[in-house]
């Protein structure tokens, strides 16, 4: 067998897990293989140095790890004992009695009937009304309330209009008289306009005239200096 | 006569926490290590115990006593620890990196004891020390094996059930493991 397997069994061997039977074909081999040997000298060295690896110890805490796992119940206020419910049920039934007595006796009659609580005042009552009764009237109601919005409507409606038309005249008249002032207006800027034309136009005449005589005199004298060298010439 | 875990759990089905707070009396310090060694990390360690206790109790009403309650409550440990394991392995920067980062730092340097402590007690931290790192050093599957049969004292057929394995790969994490172990703790010296 190898010395692989006979290895394992030396580690089993050392933590007491080995039976008789491998126990005594280990030991065999060992007399006659010197590396499973030593193999074995070096492994119980080895064992004891691993067992110079002090434990650690840090217990836990207990009441942090219950409420971990089981979360403190919210604190609920004490349950009343059941003679304290039966004490505030007396209580209860004495100041109702109370309560309708005194009602009584002031002349209010408290009565529970088909349709409920009906109160009763001295000895006038409410007037019964049945179902069909009060649809009828809420129906009249809303009727007569739909008349009075359409009348009040069409009122607004007139006024609106009346107000409209009294707007739309005053309006007419102020653009009017707008236009009487845009005319007037156009009117006198034409009649200066036609003043600074007039004007403009004489002062172009008489720079025509001016310039005209000047040309004249220009010609008269050219005229003159050629005639006194024509006449020149001719003596 | 003391109550077997699984007449506790089934007491506890009915609604007695007294029952759990027994069975967290008796295995809270089992539990604290076995998680320590697995994350090497003590406040680690406290909080994987507490989530371990949790769950039981929150499978109380599922709990068959079929099974043993200590093979199902290292089922348990094991699985959690694990998964923190793999999600600091995803974060890189798991405490063991970490260890063994100020180890290469000065390894020496730790063990100078500034109150001038005897030389037993300096060497007894030294080899606590190398136990820490070497056991922190081995493969996940083999450090589980090895805690939970020679720190935790299971036995090779319940380790099996824990880790839902055949037995004899149980026995050959174990002395892969424990060889593993010798080669790492002869290397420090
Ligand atoms: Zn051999």
């Amino acid at each position: 067998m190898d010395c692989r397997f006979f290895r394992e069994q030396i580690v089993s061997e050392s933590y007491d897990q080995l039976d008789a039977d491998a126990k005594k074909s280990l030991k065999a081999h060992l007399q006659t293989c010197r590396e499973c040997e030593q193999f074995q000298v070096s492994l119980n060295e080895t064992q004891q140095t691993l067992d110079q690896w002090e434990e650690v110890d840090s217990p836990i805490d207990i009441e942090a790890l219950h409420d971990v796992i089981q979360p403190k119940p919210l604190s609920l206020p004490p349950q009343l004992p059941a003679w304290r419910w039966l004490a505030w049920g007396v209580a209860a039934c004495l100041i109702l009695t109370l309560s309708l007595s005194v009602l009584a006796w002031i002349g209010v009659d408290v009565k529970w009937a088909d349709r409920g609580l009906t109160l009763r005042i001295g000895q006038e009552s409410v007037p019964e009304i049945t179902e069909q009764e009060l649809v009828r009237l809420l129906q009249a109601e809303r009727h007569a309330t739909q008349v009075e919005i359409v009348k009040q409507l069409q009122g607004a409606l007139d006024e609106f209009s009346k107000q409209l038309q009294v707007h739309l005249e005053e309006r007419q008249k102020q653009a009017d008289a707008q236009l009487v002032l845009i005319y007037q207006g156009l009117q006198s800027q034409r009649v200066q306009d036609l003043g600074f034309i007039r004007q403009e136009l004489q002062h172009l005449a008489g720079a025509t005239e001016a310039e005209f005589l000047e040309t004249q005199r220009a010609f008269e004298f050219i005229l003159a200096s050629h005639v006194s060298e024509i006449q020149k010439n001719m003596k | 006569m003391e109550k077997s875990d699984e007449a506790l759990m089934l007491q506890l089905q009915t609604g007695d926490l007294l029952s759990f707070d027994t069975l967290v009396k008796r295995w809270e310090k089992p539990l604290l290590n076995y998680c320590y060694r697995m994350v090497n990390d003590v406040a680690l360690a406290e909080d994987l115990r507490q989530e371990v206790f949790l769950r039981i109790y929150r499978s109380t009403k599922t709990y068959r006593p079929t099974a043993q309650f200590s093979t199902w409550m290292y089922r348990i440990a094991t699985n959690l620890c694990l998964d923190i394991l793999a999600k600091q392995r995803r974060r890189k920067e798991t405490p063991i990196d970490a260890y063994l980062e100020s180890e290469s730092d000065g390894f020496d340097e730790r063990l100078i004891d500034p109150s001038g402590a005897p030389d037993a007690v300096v060497l007894k931290k030294e080899i606590k020390d190398r136990v820490r790192s070497a056991l922190a050093r081995l493969p996940e599957n083999q450090r589980v094996v090895v805690t939970l049969r020679h720190y935790n004292d299971m036995k090779f057929h319940e380790i099996a059930e824990i880790l839902e394995c055949p037995i004899s790969t149980v026995k050959s994490r174990m002395a892969a493991g424990l060889e593993r172990l010798s080669k790492m703790l002869s290397e420090q010296e």
